[in-house]
């Protein structure tokens, strides 16, 4: 007996055939009773979002599920939330569940937030009572005191998430279904929900995380659960089902890549290439953590250049600013760049840890803030790592323990 | 089953108080008369109806003065023609949460009727003003009021569950109600009284369960009369049975709101 159990969920979308007006409705019919479409329905209108999904959730236990765009993440996540309906398999829920899925969905712009509290709180299925009696700590939790009377519509996006939000963490359900929602508000507020979604896991709670934040997904989850066009292509420990899935995405990036990567060039310049490599000069797609990676850059200057300046940055997937590095102040480059070259760039050694990461090249003159030459998120690659530990760099660390 | 959908619509009773006076907040929060408007609407057409039926149409009124007449019968009337036609967009106009948050989608156009309701009994209280005016004293018969407009109610959400859920669907529904609605009036004795159906209609006149509540209202609000027992019990036995067809209809197809692009 699990909190969250599904037996072979399939689910079916009908795509495009759907009739909205009687107009589309009458001729469809008649057609259909004159027999000249025996299948009104044909499969190509068909599109199965879910195909045989059985899994199960423990009690209190963390489930991530990952996968990519399309891979019917949200689908499941409505069929969990009783949004929608699974076409055949049997759900099991046991609990009070409550889907943060939509914050301040419900919402009416012309109502203050105090009236809203109340629409939105029995939206999520609380008495009046209930939101008499956490009223004060949903305001609190929300720091919108002084904006209780003010109409919605006059609060920012950031303000309506804080509410919505406040709502929804006082809900005390036994399951909690986790979207994309954290990634909501300022620092602070980012925290405060964090450690209230810790509170919940401590007393409990059963929860399903869905989402693209990986890192988010490896900390938060003690299972991770990896769907691909509608089923589950991998379940198991995160560390593992995170790492296939990367190497799952930078397969099809590689392929995207020519189309990915942007670039410009003037009449002035270009950067013909970026290479990335090891020590040993060997190029490469993957890295461990803690190896030498060496960036090399093949230019071509139809113009002398004036005070030329190269920016090298290495981005992670998610656009995490990982380091970012600029040659004018190394005395490198020449005053004046001209011809053909290849300017190197060494990492002796490579701190980041498990994840997908790009590099963008710029070559600026003279201080102008538009380069004359670029090429964005050339080259991607990934970092793997024989340890345990993620985030997002290697710190260098040792543990000790002291008792009496 | 029903009774299991009975019961999480009991849960979520909240809710549709939340709805309603939603509703209600959006409507008259930034109009000047405010709840004055719920009057507004059946003594406008009240005054249009004495001035055209009673003066110039010499309509009869059954005795009553022909004022009072009118109100008595508009104010279930509006109730149920506002209600309807709010309640049939009720779903549709809040596709955007269908989408997102699942509650018993039923509270939808329960909660129209419900925001209505409000107005119906803001209107209710003029024709007490009324009866004061025109010197009509209250009768015991007015006891049979709970019933009457709990018969329309039960009517109205019927109606209201098959209409809304069929809007999703199909949006021409949402332009059919209204048209529907206003043929409806001329087969509800709202302008004039039942006796000048003809005899032999009359039997089919009454099944229609909207001309037994206005007739019925009438009857122990101005002449201290009974509803007239016949109708009113058909009426009542057909709207129970419509409406447990109704709401197992609506939550047949409620699954598949959530689905449509």
């Amino acid at each position: 007996m699990h909190p969250i159990e599904l037996q072979s969920v399939w689910k079916r979308y009908h795509l495009g055939s759907k009739h909205d007006s009687l107009r589309d409705m009458i001729p469809a019919l008649l057609k259909r009773w004159a027999g000249r479409e025996a299948h009104p329905e044909t499969p190509k209108n068909e599109f199965w979002a879910l195909k045989d999904v059985s899994f199960h959730v423990k009690k209190g236990e963390t489930l991530g599920i990952i996968g990519p765009n399309g891979a019917g993440k949200s689908t499941l996540l409505k069929i969990l939330s009783r949004i929608a309906k699974q076409t055949r398999g049997a759900i099991r829920v046991q609990g009070r569940l409550a889907a943060l899925i939509e914050l301040g969905g419900g919402f009416h712009p012309d109502l203050s937030g105090r009236e809203n509290i109340y629409l939105q709180g029995t939206m999520l299925g609380l008495s009046r009572r209930e939101i008499v009696s956490r009223f004060d700590s949903i305001v609190a939790f929300s720091e919108l005191e002084s904006f209780l009377d003010t109409p919605v519509k006059r609060y920012s996006s950031g303000m309506v998430v804080k509410l919505g939000f406040a709502i929804a963490a006082h809900i005390h359900p036994d399951i909690l279904l986790l979207d994309e929602v954290l990634a909501v508000g300022d620092i602070g507020f980012q925290q405060k929900c964090f450690r209230r979604i810790d509170a919940l896991r401590s007393a409990g709670t059963t929860m399903i995380f869905i989402s693209h934040n990986l890192e988010a997904v490896h900390t938060l989850c003690d299972r991770v659960l990896l769907l691909r066009h509608g089923q589950v292509a991998e379940e198991g420990e995160p560390g593992a089902v995170i790492q296939r899935f990367r190497e799952e995405m930078l397969g099809h990036v590689m392929r995207d890549e020519a189309a990915a990567s942007t670039g410009n060039s003037t009449a002035l310049a270009q950067l013909t290439d970026v290479a990335l490599k090891d020590a040993d000069g060997m190029p490469l797609e993957t890295l461990t953590t803690g190896e030498p990676l060496l960036i090399e850059v093949s230019y071509q200057a139809n113009q002398p250049i004036a005070n030329p300046m190269f920016r090298v940055a290495i981005e992670r997937f998610d656009g995490l600013l990982c380091h970012a590095t600029a040659s004018r102040r190394h005395g490198v480059v020449p005053e004046t760049l001209r011809g053909e070259g290849t300017l190197t760039l060494t990492y002796p050694a490579v701190p980041l840890l498990p994840n997908l990461y790009h590099v963008t090249v710029e070559l600026f003159e003279d201080g102008n803030p538009i380069p004359v030459a670029s090429l964005r998120r050339h080259r991607i690659f990934q970092i793997i790592s024989d340890g345990h530990d993620h985030g997002t760099v290697q710190l260098e660390h040792s543990w000790l323990l002291q008792h009496p | 089953m029903l009774v299991a959908h009975l019961k999480e619509l009991y849960h979520y009773r909240d809710l549709l108080t939340s709805l309603a006076w939603r509703d209600i907040q959006v409507r008259y929060r930034q109009t000047f008369l405010g709840f004055a408007w719920a009057i507004a609407q059946p003594l406008a057409y009240m005054l249009i109806f004495t001035v055209v039926f009673a003066g110039f149409g010499q309509v009869s009124s059954d005795g009553s003065p022909y004022p009072i007449f009118s109100y008595t019968g508009l104010v279930p009337w509006t109730f149920f023609a506002t209600a309807l036609g709010l309640s049939a967009n009720s779903i549709a106009a809040n596709m955007s949460l269908v989408k997102k948050i699942y509650f018993p989608r039923e509270v939808f156009p329960l909660g129209a009727i419900m925001g209505c309701l409000v107005d119906f009994l803001v209107a209710s209280l003029l024709v007490v003003g009324l009866m004061a005016i025109y010197r009509v004293p209250p009768k015991p018969q007015l006891l049979w009021l709970p019933w009457l407009i709990g018969l329309e109610l039960g009517f109205l959400i019927s109606l209201s569950l098959l209409v809304s859920a069929m809007n999703v669907f199909y949006r021409d529904i949402k332009y059919i109600v209204p048209l529907c609605v206003q043929l409806g009036m001329f087969v509800t004795p709202v302008i004039y009284p039942v006796s000048k159906v003809p005899e032999h209609l009359r039997a089919w006149y009454m099944l229609n369960p909207m001309a037994v509540v206005v007739d019925g209202v009438r009857r122990v609000v101005l002449y201290g009369q009974t509803p007239a027992m016949g109708p009113l019990l058909v009426s009542t036995i057909f709207v129970s049975l419509f409406g447990v067809a109704a709401y197992i209809f609506f939550k047949r197809v409620e699954v598949r709101f959530a689905d449509l692009i």
